[in-house]
């Protein structure tokens, strides 16, 4: 019995140790926490230089003096990190096919902003480089035109110069085929030119085509940097990853306790088949069940940890979807900004070399003045006085001093471009409530209308319905300045539209405790895509110089600061609709 | 494992050097005066040194001279990066082995580690990348890995060398990894220019600062600057009047980075030379059409600035263009 025992008890342990052999493996703690903390670093990371990398890339579009090598330091880091990324074991046959494609669109993104930035820097150099040049070699040329003569051709080129002016200002379809036909125009009888302006003239043209190409070419590359945006793409790939690294660890523990409790079930079986080793294998058994448990609660330690760990990086993710958003207003400002100041820019540069000859002109004056004093013979005096009026007429026209007044109202126009860029951010940055009083929404309607007049086209029909309002606490300025927003908006789409019969009609009724006001127009109308985003900062569809973006955001969140909300109702083709609420709150003196 | 934990606390440290640098920047611009340094200027000094491993220096020096690495013993990383004479063997373009002939003008080897990329086109995005191009390639060295590796075990000297710095001793990886950091190595610094950005006023003549101050005013400074003026972006060549229909014949190594894009913006796009060493290593451009300096400028007023100047302007562009070149021990002066 004993010796059957015995056997029973050997055939035990060999049976449980092969048992236990041949699970080895899948009773081993899982790998692979680590690679996954580290893989998650790293798309926060490439997340993260992404966005300083459109920053700095802003920045050199934007500084004066700048140079690239700060955007081209980026390079080796970002590389690293996608070569990281694009090999580990994100890549691996084990993760399923969503995650890994959402890793290649997120590595694509980060190429795609290299090649933006790229193109950027190339067409930044020429568009720089001819922007600067064309004003002078107008004003060269025109004066050498002049001076043989010929006003006619000169003013021709002046035209050109003007249509340089009009594309770069509003770089649309329109100014750039006016543009393009005159140059070509100007190119066929580049011959009929005098032989000596052929050359510098040809310069002329090829830098102005050239600067067609590339402004065009350099404003879509600039959107791109500022817009491609890794960081919601990285987010979808973290949740992703999230899930799915979870789901495969679920899957394992589950497997390790499947593997658990057949190792269990043998060895009571293999217990049962050996009675006189009971005691033993009851033990084992025990030995057993004790290891269980604390291998079950050291999981869930290491998935709590984890889980710590995520909720941690949190402030990781605000500051880089901050510096996204900075990246966004940093583009749009600069955007808006830098077309005016371009302008600005090569006008004051011909004001400048004017102002040299004017100057010239003046000191010679002064030795002209000294010398009549002087010099008693008339026949002199003659000449000098006649050389001092050829001076004087050279001057002018080299001066360009017909034009002065024209350069210098354009420039007042730069400057009032950026006033108004610059009003709006401050407006929408604005953390300080204007002065809170009860009000009649009906003035604020009118004065609103008034202060948009200029934008409304003159066959608009305007009706207003706003009969036995209440009065409404809050503050009166920031209404009209959400009235005036919402008209001028209307007034742009019912100019858009052109229809021969268009209209903005404003009403306001009370309504179960509110003030409903509604601005409709007859304009195009915005599609559902648009609609979604009109409300975000910075959103604009329309040309630079006419809009910041900002305008409907300032809308939102003076209206939620006084407790209300906007809406928006629009058909495609027939027009929009915008509504806002304000709460009516008791006046006093009604009670 | 470590290794990644350094980079990505490096990416952290690079992005607050960033932040740093911008505020800097505000502080510091245009404050430069008498005997201080010229801060905000769109070039920057190259710096006194450089970190590299010594090492790994010195094995790649080794490896850089030896002929082995070519198919036939003929020919070396020097034969046509000879340092002595600026970086480069001042030929239109190099012969490799046999005698072939390259298609493209060989860059100097001075500074490349301060570019963006490498080759002209930039199909490289390292060092070490780059290195892979020559040795195999069949009108340079003609070579192949494996062959390398066999040459440099059978070498007595290697091997010890190897196993010193890389545990796993003579590898395709290891091998270029030396090169690339014996290139870092090759910095050019202490230029009389960068003695003049560091407060120096007297280090450049009257004709020399002039010639700088057309450098910027005339828009050459658009692609070429920062500390290797020039080597941080792509420019297209004939970027406003077409070089290439003038010069006719036009071959593959014309297209530039089209031939790695496809993308019709690249077309005749290279990457912007840096000018550091330009004194002495002629001919230029990529065809090594231009034999002197002066030829080089007046071709990049013709199709890059698409504009005339006066000769004398020319001359102090030229001027300022040769106080760029800075010191190595091992060029001849």
């Amino acid at each position: 019995m004993k010796k059957i025992a015995g056997i029973l008890l050997l055939l035990a342990i060999v049976a449980f140790g092969a048992m236990l052999g041949l699970n080895l493996e899948k009773l081993q703690p899982q790998q692979g926490q680590d690679a996954y903390a580290e893989n998650i670093e790293d798309i926060r990371n490439l997340q993260a230089l992404d966005a300083s990398w459109s920053l700095a890339t802003l920045q050199a579009y934007t500084t004066p003096n700048s140079d690239f090598d700060q955007v081209a330091s980026f390079l080796p880091r970002v590389r690293e990190l996608r070569n990281r990324l694009a090999t580990g074991d994100l890549s691996s046959d084990e993760v399923p096919d969503a995650v890994k494609n959402k890793l290649n669109r997120f590595l694509l993104l980060t190429e795609s902003k290299e090649e933006s930035i790229e193109q950027f820097k190339s067409n930044f150099a020429v568009v720089r480089n001819s922007i600067k040049y064309l004003p002078l070699a107008s004003q060269t040329l025109t004066a050498r035109l002049r001076q043989l003569g010929d006003q006619e051709q000169a003013q021709r080129i002046t035209v050109i110069f003007d249509r340089t002016n009009a594309f770069l200002q509003n770089p649309d379809e329109g100014t750039q085929m006016r543009l393009l036909m005159g140059l070509s125009k100007m190119n066929e009888e580049l011959m009929s030119f005098p032989e000596e302006i052929v050359n510098p003239l040809g310069n002329f043209i090829s830098h102005a085509r050239v600067l067609v190409e590339r402004k065009i070419q350099l404003n879509a590359s600039i959107n791109d940097v500022a817009t491609q945006n890794a960081r919601k793409v990285g987010d979808e790939l973290i949740s992703l990853y999230k899930s799915y690294h979870e789901k495969a660890r679920e899957k394992a523990l589950a497997q390790r306790l499947e593997t658990y409790r057949l190792t269990l079930v043998w060895a009571a079986l293999l217990a049962i088949a050996g009675l006189i080793s009971a005691f033993l294998l009851w033990l084992t058994a025990r030995q057993f069940d004790g290891r269980l448990e604390k291998g079950v609660a050291e999981r869930t330690e290491e998935i709590e940890q984890a889980a710590a760990k995520a909720s941690g990086s949190l402030v990781d993710k605000n500051l880089d979807s901050s510096l996204a958003g900075m990246g966004n207003m940093a583009a749009t400002v600069a955007h808006e900004i830098n077309t005016p100041l371009g302008y600005l820019d090569s006008n004051l540069q011909v004001l400048h070399s004017g102002m040299e000859k004017m100057q010239l002109l003046m000191s010679e004056f002064v030795t002209l003045k000294k010398d009549l004093r002087e010099t008693k013979d008339s026949g002199q005096i003659n000449a000098r006085l006649e050389n001092f009026g050829a001076l004087v007429q050279n001057v002018k026209e080299e001066a360009m001093l017909d034009e002065l007044p024209e350069i210098i109202d354009d420039m007042q126009e730069g400057v009032q471009q950026i006033q108004h860029v610059t009003n709006d951010l401050r407006d929408f940055t604005r953390k300080d409530r204007s002065p809170q009083d009860w009000f009649d929404i009906g003035q604020c309607v009118t004065s609103a209308l008034k202060m948009a007049q200029k934008e409304i086209p003159p066959e608009t029909r305007i009706t207003t319905n706003l009969k036995d309002l209440p009065k409404v606490y809050g503050s009166p300025a920031e209404i009209n300045q959400v009235l005036m927003n919402l008209i001028t908006n209307a007034a742009h789409a019912v100019e858009a539209a052109g229809h021969d019969k268009s209209s903005i009609t404003i009403k306001a009724i009370e309504q179960k405790g509110h003030i409903l006001v509604s601005v409709m127009d007859t304009g195009l109308g915005i599609d559902e895509k648009t609609r979604s985003k009109i409300f975000e900062p910075f959103f604009t569809t329309k040309d630079v110089g006419k809009g910041t973006g900002l305008g409907l955001a300032i809308v939102r969140r003076i209206v939620t600061a006084h407790g209300g909300k906007v809406f928006i109702k629009s058909i495609v083709g027939k027009g929009t609709n915008f509504i806002f609420t304000l709460p009516v709150k008791r006046h006093p003196e009604a009670e | 494992m470590t290794q990644e934990k350094r980079s990505t606390s490096n990416t952290r440290k690079a992005l607050l050097r960033h932040a740093a640098g911008l505020l800097f920047g505000l502080v510091a611009a245009g404050v430069a005066t008498a005997g201080e340094p010229l801060r905000n200027e769109p070039i920057k000094p190259i710096p006194l040194t450089v970190e590299v491993d010594e090492k790994k220096v010195a094995l790649g020096r080794l490896l850089f001279h030896d002929p082995q690495l070519s198919k036939d013993n003929t020919i070396s990383c020097a034969s046509c990066h000879s340092l002595k004479t600026g970086g480069v063997d001042r030929q239109k373009v190099s012969t490799g082995i046999q005698g072939r002939k390259g298609n493209i003008n060989a860059p100097t080897v001075f500074n490349s580690g301060l570019l963006f990329r490498q080759f002209w086109d930039g199909r490289a995005e390292t060092l070490e990348e780059q290195v892979d191009g020559p040795v195999q390639n069949p009108v340079e060295m003609g070579s192949q890995w494996a062959n390398v590796l066999a040459k440099l075990y059978d070498d007595p000297k290697y091997p010890g060398l190897f196993k010193e710095i890389y545990p796993d001793g003579i590898k395709r990886k290891n091998v270029k990894n030396a090169i690339a950091e014996y290139e870092h190595s090759l910095i050019t610094p202490n230029s009389r220019f960068d003695q003049y950005l560091r407060g120096d006023e007297s280090a450049i003549n009257e004709q020399e600062r002039q010639g700088y101050e057309l450098f910027k005013s005339y828009g050459c400074i658009s692609c070429h600057q920062g500390m290797a003026v020039g080597g941080n972006m792509f420019q297209v060549f004939g970027a406003v009047n077409s070089y290439f229909k003038q010069r006719g014949n036009i071959q593959k190594s014309d297209m530039g980075r089209f031939n790695l894009t496809g993308n019709e913006m690249d077309r005749h796009s290279f990457k912007v030379p840096s000018l550091r060493m330009a004194a002495l290593t002629p001919p230029y451009l990529h065809d090594g059409n231009a034999k002197t300096l002066r030829e080089a400028v007046d071709i990049m007023f013709k199709f890059q600035l698409g504009r005339e100047a006066p000769d004398e302007d020319k001359e102090a562009l030229v001027a300022f263009i040769k106080t760029l070149a800075g010191e190595h021990p091992e060029m001849e002066k």
